[in-house]
């Protein structure tokens, strides 16, 4: 992973109608449409805000980190909605770490951050 | 309270909490990985007493002779993974063999895992309490179940690479097969202390428990794990003292009498030598 983004991010989508279907449907994200081409993503759980917008804008990333409780469990519900995995869990220093795309372009990274020194 | 399930594949997780059990001795069917949340569970394994505290797990092999019981006033919260034999094969195949070697078809034969007891540390510790939780939950799920039953051989693999494989090769004797012996007994020792770190435990007792001189038994259990065997004790009364800190509101000078020390001051002593904060401030924190 090149660079670690947690707060509000900016992303770029191809179609905002099947990017909606991918955040609220498969990510469980709270979406509202804030325009024909942006709308916002949220988990309002661990203040996640994404802004997802057809137009190309700066700072807009590709690679998006999603914290989580378990990753098993986390990557064994997306999988079953559908969402294709191009890494399955696996251990890294920071802890427990799951890799998919939502067709778009754009890299997910399914984070279970573990205190091995507890 | 007992949560009983067998997947298709015949692996299977038993969970139980209770107060008193019993189980006859048996030939283990399946490689099994036995966790103990909460008290202890007595075991008797190819005829060698083993304790099974929640600061460690137990690994049996197919065929391994064993009974087990709990007789405790709390309720015992324990957890046992049975691992069919060829899911294990193909699993510890999938490990070590070449991807070429698995497409001809190739398997390893069934492991022999070394059956004692492991740190319940890290990511198995992580895994292992998402999948009690999930239990508790009332997991229903196969594919989520063989998730975590898979990563649990993973972490375990791992674990018994750092505490075994390595553990062999620090050992300064030549021959491949006397290190594995020495392991064998050093393993042994290790067992001894954990079942009776609260009683008085003199370096003869451990000795002749693991078949190796006062010396010999010195000088080897220092060079596989970094510290003499009174260091591990040591460690391991703190570590068990601090779990009832924890866990408990036992007051001080029972925790103190329950994990072995002689007397409280001395306790407290090593305490804040090892921690840098007084048995209670260390509770309050905890607790906090």
């Amino acid at each position: 992973m090149s660079e670690t983004i947690t707060d509000c991010l900016y992303v770029k989508i191809g179609s905002l109608t099947q990017a909606i279907i991918f955040f609220r449907d498969f990510l469980g994200m709270e979406v509202e449409l804030l325009d024909q081409t942006t709308c916002i993503a949220s988990k309002p759980d661990d203040g996640m805000t994404i802004v997802l917008s057809e137009e190309t804008c700066p700072s807009q990333t590709n690679q998006i980190q999603i914290n989580t409780e378990d990753c098993i469990e986390q990557y064994c519900l997306l999988k079953s909605k559908g969402v294709l995995f191009k890494q399955a869990p696996t251990y890294f220093t920071e802890g427990l770490m799951a890799e998919f795309t939502d067709g778009f372009g754009n890299h997910f990274f399914l984070l279970e951050s573990r205190m091995y020194n507890e | 309270m007992r949560y009983i399930r067998e997947l298709s594949n015949h692996n299977r997780i038993i969970s139980e909490h209770t107060c008193k059990s019993f189980y006859r001795p048996a030939d283990s069917e399946a490689y099994t990985i036995k966790f103990v949340f909460s008290g202890v569970e007595n075991c008797t394994i190819n005829k060698r007493n083993i304790s099974i505290f929640p600061d460690s797990f137990a690994v049996l092999n197919v065929g391994t002779q064993y009974k087990s019981s709990i007789d405790s006033i709390t309720p015992v919260n324990t957890l046992s993974l049975s691992f069919n034999a060829s899911f294990v094969r193909d699993f510890n195949s999938t490990c070590h063999l070449t991807d070429d070697s698995l497409l001809d078809g190739k398997l390893q034969d069934s492991p022999l895992f070394l059956e004692t007891l492991y740190p319940f540390v890290g990511d198995m510790k992580y895994t292992i309490l998402h999948l009690k939780n999930q239990i508790d939950k009332g997991l229903d799920n196969e594919m989520l179940i063989n998730e975590y039953l898979h990563h649990s051989l993973l972490n375990y693999y791992s674990i018994y690479q750092k505490e075994v494989v390595q553990k062999i090769s620090r050992l300064s004797f030549i021959k491949t097969k006397t290190r594995e012996e020495i392991i064998k007994r050093l393993v042994l020792a290790k067992e001894f202390i954990n079942s009776s770190y609260n009683e008085n435990v003199s370096l003869d007792a451990i000795s002749a428990y693991c078949c190796l001189s006062v010396n010999h038994l010195l000088r080897t259990f220092k060079e596989a794990y970094g510290i003499s065997p009174y260091q591990y004790l040591m460690q391991l009364r703190l570590n068990r003292a601090k779990h009832l800190l924890k866990t408990t509101d036992y007051p001080l000078s029972e925790v103190v009498g329950l994990v072995g020390f002689e007397n409280t001051s001395s306790f407290i002593r090593l305490f804040k030598h090892t921690t840098q904060m007084t048995p209670s401030k260390f509770r309050k924190e905890q607790c906090a």
